[in-house]
């Protein structure tokens, strides 16, 4: 006996357990609202290459002293 | 003796600028933005590497000219959209890119507000690339910024070059691309 053809007024949380039933037991499945979240998920597991920072920092130590006008020193900036 | 003569040679080093100027704070705090944005923006982690080393350079030999107007961050981005323009400008005078506009992706049915689900986290990344390549640079950019959330629209607004409401307009457009070209990825 076939199955009743899905109707089309199925509320989002059912469809959403029906497609939770089609993961194999190991898989976890992530949902996100918009794109945005998505990549704050993504920035949040990217990170820098370790080497950057010393990269960086040797540079900065290699380059002669900022001097910072005496307005900003005043302002505490 | 040839301790003490040692010791004499060489004495205790002046802090470094790293550590006087408080830059290494400023970078500990804003590195992570900083390479996700250009990695994102040039599509290519080796490069994404030299221009946050690049970026954070030029911050520091512009640190007496950075007035507080707006947050570190912001400056911070502000540099590294501008140095990643000029990367790929030089790349695309080289070879020639062609990208949908806007319009295409505008007319292109796709369902902005349904969620963007995923079972793996391992090639996400990949095709967060994928997709944001796909997109206008205009979309791409406006979803990396509003994506941090230390960046208020009216920052995000400042940074693209337009108001405030005229970045809520887009970002339903971009949204609605970024799900379209995002599920081709699958």
């Amino acid at each position: 006996m076939e199955s009743p053809p899905p109707t089309p007024r199925r509320t989002r949380q059912e469809q959403i357990v029906e497609q939770h039933h089609t993961l194999r037991p190991d898989q976890t499945a992530i949902e996100f609202s918009n794109a945005e979240e998505m990549i704050r998920f993504d920035a949040a597991q990217t990170l820098p290459p370790p080497a950057l920072g010393a990269r960086v920092r040797n540079s900065v130590n290699r380059e002669p002293r900022v001097q910072r006008s005496w307005w900003m020193r005043l302002l505490g900036r | 003796m040839s301790d003490l003569v040692e010791a004499k040679r060489s004495p205790v080093p002046a802090q470094s600028a790293w550590e006087s100027t408080g830059f290494g704070a400023i970078y500990a705090s804003h590195s992570q933005a900083i390479y996700y944005l250009a990695l994102r923006l040039l599509s290519d982690p080796t490069q994404a590497e030299d221009a946050a080393h690049d970026v954070f350079l030029k911050a520091y030999r512009h640190y007496d000219r950075f007035r507080g107007d707006s947050a570190v961050r912001t400056w911070l981005y502000r540099i590294t959209i501008n140095h990643c323009r000029n990367l790929q400008q030089s790349w695309h005078a080289r070879t020639m890119v062609s990208q949908p506009d806007a319009t295409f992706w505008d007319q292109t049915p796709g369902a902005a507000e349904s969620p963007l689900r995923i079972l793996e986290t391992k090639e996400l990344g990949q095709r967060i690339q994928t997709t944001l390549d796909a997109l206008p640079e205009e979309y791409r950019l406006l979803l990396l910024l509003v994506a941090d959330e230390q960046l208020s629209y009216g920052e995000v607004a400042h940074l693209t070059g337009q108001t405030a409401d005229a970045v809520r307009g887009k970002l339903h457009r971009a949204r609605k691309a970024f799900a379209t070209a995002f599920s081709k990825t699958a």
